[in-house]
């Protein structure tokens, strides 16, 4: 069987080239006449679905390979080579990269056609799309690197797109910031990512740094080595995907284009930090230590950002919160080993958040632009196929059987009860329930009910084809992808783990039918006694609440930007400005200054003796002649 | 005189030297201003052109210093003319020789009055740099260092902004302080070792008294150049008031020459005072690096930013050489040119803001991105460059820096990692204010793009960003024999070393 192949590298590439094309086409042309739409439109869509077709030939190349020999990879170029250290541009495919692959390129191009119609009319239509190009090609750098290094290329390009298209409507400084914000939260979680790469190169990295060798060597890895490795690498991986405690960058994120936020900041980006953890579960695996502090990490975040999103009014800072929620299910699933789970949650939580947001974005756009929900209300008669698909999005969510969600989550909280992590399986039920109630909190306040500003709601109209046919895509996405991985319980094979299996090293826990049927049961519970819970507030309609108390200290998110603010921001800014004004000129440059100083005191000093006059150099002489004889006389003496 | 591999036939590196050197003294003769500027930018072209052989000719598989010339000059007290490249130099001088036609070309329009006397000193300074980056002799050496000094006290002094007159006497009273020193310590070192030659100079067997007090005079005179913290504050002054080209030559290869002047002396010609005085040198690498950072994070003027993202850059060159590994070393010598690089463009495009703007205020900047998208274009890309942008050329010497870092010593490559943050920070800082702005910027709607002349000049910047950050192979293979070999004799110093005590 052929490993080495050569069109691994064109995945990525594609996109890459048409972001090369349309960002020179746009700078090329943006300050005279703008190309046509249309123009972009095509160009932006060629690399995502080619790269889909590429991506799908992966699939069934790797299919027609025996199970334990299924990879494929493709070594680029040498790319820098000094001593020990021997680095390639190389990419790897196997069983893991290729499902990532397929949602990725799928849902990128979902996207991109999307976006065709939410972004017409912009002026900065050509830049957006550059930037959507480049960041699908850099996740697919991510997914397809065969090293750490490699990896991490792709992992600072979809930091650096992110950040370019949360910033994207520049006009607003907010909107700058909050990039800012992101990229620099990301820029210290990438530490942990160098130091973790660092500490493993220097263990095992001389007997080769890609992926393949480092599994091959991981066994002789010291514990100790391997911990900090792990917690190092988790660092980067809180940062990325947006865990406790550098989350706070992704509520903010969401003032970049609601496409962006559907793509980058809830299908692909943010789960490149599970995608990791998965990636290196070679280590992971034999530090139960490690997995137990990403476990209680991820579900600690789920609870949290459960909270907040119960209050917020934004329907974009819902669901942004519901993300970093369900993302901390899925590190509590890889935490606890199931690494199969939690990449699975990962998959359906694509197909389904990104409906969700891509239906937000409809809903914002027939709004014109409105994101508050306290000022919707009734719209399910006026965009019945954003309802419906909305509806879908929600119901997996929130975790109703039989949608993609339930059963990707029921599985990572049936393996934390299985390996007997009873604490996490409780707060993950909780926050299952809390899932359920803010979804439908957003459903119904939007949704049904009268309409809160009648004038917005008269001008409210259902989003183009362009935009519905995306979502109803995703929305059957939404329905079945929980099927591929159904459970013996209910007749299935788990296709999806069994796929998996050899790019992980988990043990898939054994259970008796007993402890299957509790988690379930938990789960369905939790969804109902949620959902009620939300009709019964929000179901007739419901007026917009004054916080009180906890609620208000919830809405306020705590207060946690707060305090970062004032313990990290402010006194780097200050550290800064001391520097400048006072350390600077009076500390470091202060012994310059003074021997300055010092000479021209002296040059003062011995001006005062040069007057210029004749009389008074004879006076001169005249002391010194008879200095210089009194000394000789007495020494004569 | 078996380390050279004297070049027959035409005497290349001399070539370097005085074809420039030849080209401004016609310019004494043809004083009209336009002719200066083409006739200059024909002999910095030329010399380019004419440095490109030194690469191909180049045999990487010895480690003798190549294109050798030797001639007596003094032989009374042993002063020879001795010229010759290897891997630690020839990267630097072909840096040296490219850079200098795009600092001609961004000299076009911005400067305007005493054209020719301004292409008289970058004539003169390409001359004396490439001069330092070949001499053999500690003489030749000595002479061609202090010379830079003048014209670029001119370029300063004449050409500079408000408070040229203060920048350009701190720039050169505080390096020629530094390099009084220097001149002790190679006359101490010619009486003990009876030789001007400076492979001679190398490995011998001296008290460590005398390696210290040598090192220590050479120390201070690179550290000065570098500039390290804290014997940096000449320099923000000198960039702010800088012409463009002046900045860009500053930056791009004035600095070079203390880094470089560590690893050609400090290194073979006191290894035991090197080997005994590296951490505390290291940890004054992390302070720079550190201290470089927080102070750009503050700055309102563009050209003090990247001064102190310099000092910081500066820092992890400085950090690479003294952990004094094959990483380290080769991944400082990479982040010499890369810095060279990206921050030659980075003053560039301040200059180009300024001839715009009149102003390097970051808030009168704001919001230029959207009249000028070929400009925040190259800007992003430079930007993105200097904070180490994987994909980019600094990643590959900062990775190989901390590479070798972490094999030295874990907790120093803990220290250094924070100024990839405080880096992306000021970077960031700066492309808010001047490419994306905010709701309140001023009127920028005057200002033009790019002109055809101004994208010839950056684009190759960018090229060479993103071949170093993608195939920075060729330029490893050609650095690493030597590299290689310092490294090695230092090693087997250090065994013979330990050897001779261990005696009965």
């Amino acid at each position: 069987m052929e490993h080495n192949v050569t069109f691994l590298g064109y995945i990525p590439i594609l996109p890459l080239i048409g972001a090369a094309v349309l960002g020179l086409l746009h700078v090329g042309t943006c300050t005279r006449k703008p190309i046509h739409e249309k123009i972009y439109g095509v160009f932006a869509c060629i690399g995502p679905l080619l790269s889909f077709v590429l991506a799908l030939r992966v699939f069934f190349t790797l299919k027609g390979m025996p199970e334990e020999a299924r990879y494929l990879t493709q070594e680029a170029f040498t790319w820098f080579q000094v001593g020990d250290l021997n680095i390639s541009m190389g990419f790897l495919a196997d069983p893991l990269s290729s499902l990532m692959l397929l949602f990725v390129t799928l849902i990128g191009s979902l996207i991109h056609i999307y976006s065709i119609g939410y972004m017409s009319g912009d002026k900065n239509f050509g830049k957006f799309f550059a930037y959507l190009n480049l960041f699908l090609g850099s996740m697919l750098v991510l997914v397809l690197g065969d090293s750490p290094v490699v990896m991490f290329v792709g992992w600072e390009g979809v930091g650096l797109c992110s950040y370019l298209l949360i910033s994207f409507y520049c006009e607003d400084t907010d909107n700058v910031l909050a990039g800012n914000k992101a990229f620099i939260v990301n820029r210290i979680g990438d530490l942990g990512f160098v130091l973790g790469m660092g500490f493993l190169f220097w263990a095992i990295g001389a007997q080769g740094f890609d992926f393949m060798s480092l599994k091959a060597n991981a066994h002789v890895l010291a514990p100790g080595v391997a911990l900090t490795v792990c917690l190092l690498l988790f660092v980067g991986a809180t940062g990325k995907s947006a865990q406790i405690p550098l989350y706070v960058w992704l509520p903010d994120a969401m003032a970049g284009p609601t496409p962006v936020s559907a793509l980058i900041h809830a299908a692909t980006m943010v789960t490149a930090g599970v995608y990791m953890v998965a990636r290196f579960s070679f280590i992971y695996a034999h530090v139960p230590l490690a997995g137990e502090i990403v476990a209680w990490v991820g579900i600690l975040t789920a609870l949290l950002a459960a909270i907040f999103g119960m209050f917020q009014d934004d329907i974009k800072k819902v669901l942004a919160y519901s993300t970093v929620s369900q993302l901390g299910y899925m590190f509590a699933g890889v935490g606890v080993a199931a690494y199969s789970a939690g990449i699975f949650h990962v998959f359906t939580h694509a197909f389904f958040k990104a409906l969700l947001f891509l239906g937000a974005g409809a809903v914002i756009y027939a709004m014109h632009h409105e994101q508050n929900i306290w000022k919707m209300g009734g719209l399910k008669k006026k965009m019945p196929k954003t309802y419906i698909t909305m509806l879908i999005g929600a119901l997996a969510l929130a975790g109703c059987p039989p949608f993609a969600g339930f059963f990707s989550k029921d599985e990572i909280l049936f393996s934390a009860l299985a390996t007997g992590h009873y604490g996490i399986w409780i707060v993950g039920v909780l926050v299952a329930g809390m899932t359920a109630y803010y979804t439908f909190r957003m459903i119904f306040v939007v949704f049904h009910g009268e309409p809160r500003d009648q004038e917005a709601y008269d001008h409210a109209h259902e989003a183009p084809a362009v935009m519905t046919v995306p979502l109803i895509i995703l929305a059957v996405g939404a329905l079945c992808a929980g099927f591929l991985n159904l459970p013996a319980i209910f007749g299935g094979h788990q296709q999806v783990s069994h796929w998996l299996a050899p790019s992980l090293t988990e043990h898939h826990p054994h259970a008796s039918l007993f402890v299957e049927i509790i988690a379930i049961g938990a789960s369905v519970l939790a969804f109902v006694i949620g959902i009620r819970a939300a009709y019964k507030r929000f179901g007739a309609g419901a007026e917009e609440p004054q916080f009180q108390g906890f609620a208000k200290f919830a809405y306020h998110k705590f207060y946690v930007d707060e305090l970062y603010d004032a313990v990290f921001v402010q006194p780097y800014k200050r550290i800064g400005d001391a520097i400048r004004k006072t350390i600077e000129p009076s500390v470091t440059d202060g012994p310059v200054t003074l021997a300055a100083k010092v000479y021209m005191i002296a040059g003062a000093a011995f001006k005062v003796f040069q007057v210029g006059y004749v009389r008074v150099y004879a006076l001169y002489m005249i002391i010194g002649l008879s200095v210089m004889s009194l000394l000789l006389s007495q020494s004569l003496n | 005189m078996d380390v050279l591999l004297i070049k027959e036939g035409f005497p290349l590196l001399s070539f370097l030297i005085f074809f420039p050197l030849a080209g401004a003294l016609v310019l004494l003769a043809f004083p009209k201003e336009s002719f200066a500027k083409l006739w200059t930018l024909a002999v910095t072209v030329i010399t380019a052109v004419a440095s490109l052989p030194l690469l191909m000719d180049f045999d990487p598989a010895t480690t003798k210093y190549q294109f050798a010339e030797f001639h007596h000059w003094i032989p009374q007290f042993k002063i020879n003319y001795i010229l010759g490249v290897d891997g630690i130099s020839i990267l630097l001088v072909i840096l040296t020789t490219l850079i200098m036609p795009f600092c001609v070309l961004a000299s076009w329009n911005y400067i305007s009055r005493r054209v020719t006397p301004f292409m008289f000193c970058l004539l003169i300074m390409e001359a004396s740099m490439i001069g330092v980056f070949v001499a053999l002799d500690f003489v030749l050496f000595y002479i061609l260092w202090e010379f830079m000094l003048i014209p670029m006290y001119l370029l300063i002094a004449i050409w500079g902004g408000p408070r040229k007159v203060y920048a350009s006497i701190k720039f050169f009273l505080y390096t020629l302080a530094g390099s009084v020193l220097l001149l002790v310590a190679i006359i101490a070192l010619y009486l003990k070792t009876g030789s001007f030659f400076i492979p001679d100079m190398m490995w011998q067997q001296t008290s460590s008294l005398f390696q210290i007090l040598v090192f220590l005079a050479f120390f201070l005179a690179f550290a000065i150049k570098v500039p390290m913290f804290p014997f940096h504050t000449w320099l923000p002054a000198a960039h702010v008031e800088a012409p463009t080209a002046g900045s860009v030559i500053l930056a791009s290869v004035l600095l070079k020459m203390g880094t470089y002047g560590m690893l050609r002396f400090c290194l073979p010609i006191t290894p035991e005072a090197t080997l005994l005085l590296a951490p505390y040198i290291l940890w004054l690498s992390i302070a720079g690096i550190i201290y470089g950072g927080f102070t750009a994070l503050a700055q309102h003027d563009m050209k003090k930013l990247i001064a102190y993202s310099s000092v910081g850059h500066m820092g992890f060159v400085t950090l690479g050489i003294f952990v004094l590994n094959t990483q380290g070393v080769e991944g400082a010598i990479m982040q010499m040119i890369n810095h060279g690089v990206t921050t030659g463009a980075l003053f560039l495009c301040v200059g180009m803001i300024y001839e715009r703007t009149h102003s390097r205020e970051l808030s009168k900047a704001a919001g230029v991105g959207r009249y000028m998208p070929w400009y925040a274009t190259f800007l992003v890309f430079f930007s993105l460059s200097s904070f180490g942008f994987p994909g980019t050329n600094s990643f590959i010497g900062e990775f190989l820096v901390l590479a070798g870092t972490f094999e030295f010593s874990t907790p120093l490559a803990l220290a250094a990692i924070p100024g990839a943050v405080l880096a992306a920070a000021y970077m960031l800082r700066m492309l808010q204010k001047i490419v994306w702005g905010g709701t309140d910027n001023p009127d920028q709607s005057y200002l033009s793009d790019l002109s055809k002349r101004e994208i010839v000049i950056l684009t190759p910047f960018l090229l060479f960003v993103f071949w170093i950050g993608l195939g920075p192979q060729p330029f490893i293979d050609l650095i690493h024999p030597s590299v290689a070999n310092l490294l090695e004799q230092l090693q087997q110093w250090q065994h013979h070393q330990v050897a001779l005590l261990t005696l009965p």
